[in-house]
């Protein structure tokens, strides 16, 4: 999301593009979770057990509860199948894209290399890996282990500690939000900074602490510890490792060829 | 589903949804101004 919004255009509308942007997403995933706890709900009541033992996560959704209950459809199970496995790879490959980009982006920035070697560097490196990985016996299992890890500790724990280092180390909110109202039609409150300086470190951090007490008490699915190790606090620790790493090379592109925009000089505020 | 699930899922939807029409309604009244760039 951050990447994305660097492409926005200098006086671009942030606020309105934010609230957009969040409450398309949570619009979306209600309407998922009324279409996923439909199907669970209808395939519990027919097989006879509770909700929470039909399927517990999104590889057994996707891949095992879904094609069940489209190919039990009594009307129009293929085209509904095709539906849905098309509209699945479309997800994936525009969160691919997302995804990519930022280490697209951030290679181009850091060496200075056009577009289209960064492209090629970076989907070959992962080409490789995922090749390398993914196709073997155990590598939904390192599928599994990387993705839990990764979200939990490498980006919840990042956004958590960007928001600590802004909001109270930096205390650049009050800046920021000047910044934003600069070129926004909705003016932002003290309710921005409460949200941001208090209710979401406290949500995040409490989600770390739940999340890290499962970690310790329990092995993540009963993976083997080495395996956990390596697949998923390797992965984590090692995307923070190579992230310090890579912010103390300095950038060799020109992050922008225009001044930035300061609120204090020119307030052409639009309503 | 118990009728404290309900209203909960009630009121997500009212403030989720509404709020994405509120958003859509509040971005399509101000439309980004043409990029003149002009640097003071």
């Amino acid at each position: 999301m951050i990447t994305y919004a660097s492409y926005l255009r200098r006086r671009a509308d942030l606020t309105g593009s934010a609230m957009v942007a969040g409450f398309a997403n949570s619009s979306f995933e209600i309407l998922a979770g009324i279409g996923v706890f439909a199907t669970l709900g209808f395939m519990a009541v027919s097989a006879g057990v509770a909700v929470d033992e039909t399927a517990t996560d999104g590889i057994g959704l996707a891949f095992v509860a879904f094609p069940e209950i489209i190919s039990n459809m009594p009307v129009g199970a293929d085209l509904f199948g095709v539906l849905f496995f098309g509209s699945l790879v479309i997800a994936g490959l525009s969160s691919l894209i997302s995804i990519v980009q930022v280490v697209v982006a951030a290679v181009q920035d850091r060496t200075g290399i056009g577009r289209i070697p960064a492209v090629l560097a970076v989907g070959g490196a992962t080409t490789v890996v995922s090749i390398a990985l993914y196709p073997t016996d155990g590598g939904l299992y390192v599928l599994d282990a990387a993705d839990r890890f990764i979200n939990q500790y490498g980006i919840a724990l990042a956004a958590l500690v960007v928001v600590v280092v802004t909001a109270w180390a930096l205390r650049l909110l009050p800046k920021l939000q000047k910044h934003a109202d600069t070129t926004s039609a909705i003016g932002l409150g003290r309710w921005w900074r409460i949200t941001l300086g208090v209710i979401t470190p406290v949500v995040l951090g409490w989600m770390m602490w739940d999340s890290l007490s499962a970690e310790l008490s329990a092995n993540y699915e009963g993976y083997p510890t080495g395996f956990l190790l390596a697949a998923g606090w390797g992965v984590a620790l090692g995307a923070i490792a190579v992230g310090v790493l890579l912010a103390l090379i300095p950038w060799r592109r020109e992050a922008s060829d225009s001044p930035p925009i300061d609120p204090d000089v020119r307030v052409e505020r639009r309503r | 589903m118990s009728t404290g699930a309900i209203v909960m899922m009630l009121i997500a939807v009212t403030i989720v949804w509404g709020g994405l029409i509120a958003a859509i309604i509040q971005l399509r009244r101000h439309p980004e101004q043409p990029e003149t760039d002009t640097f003071e």
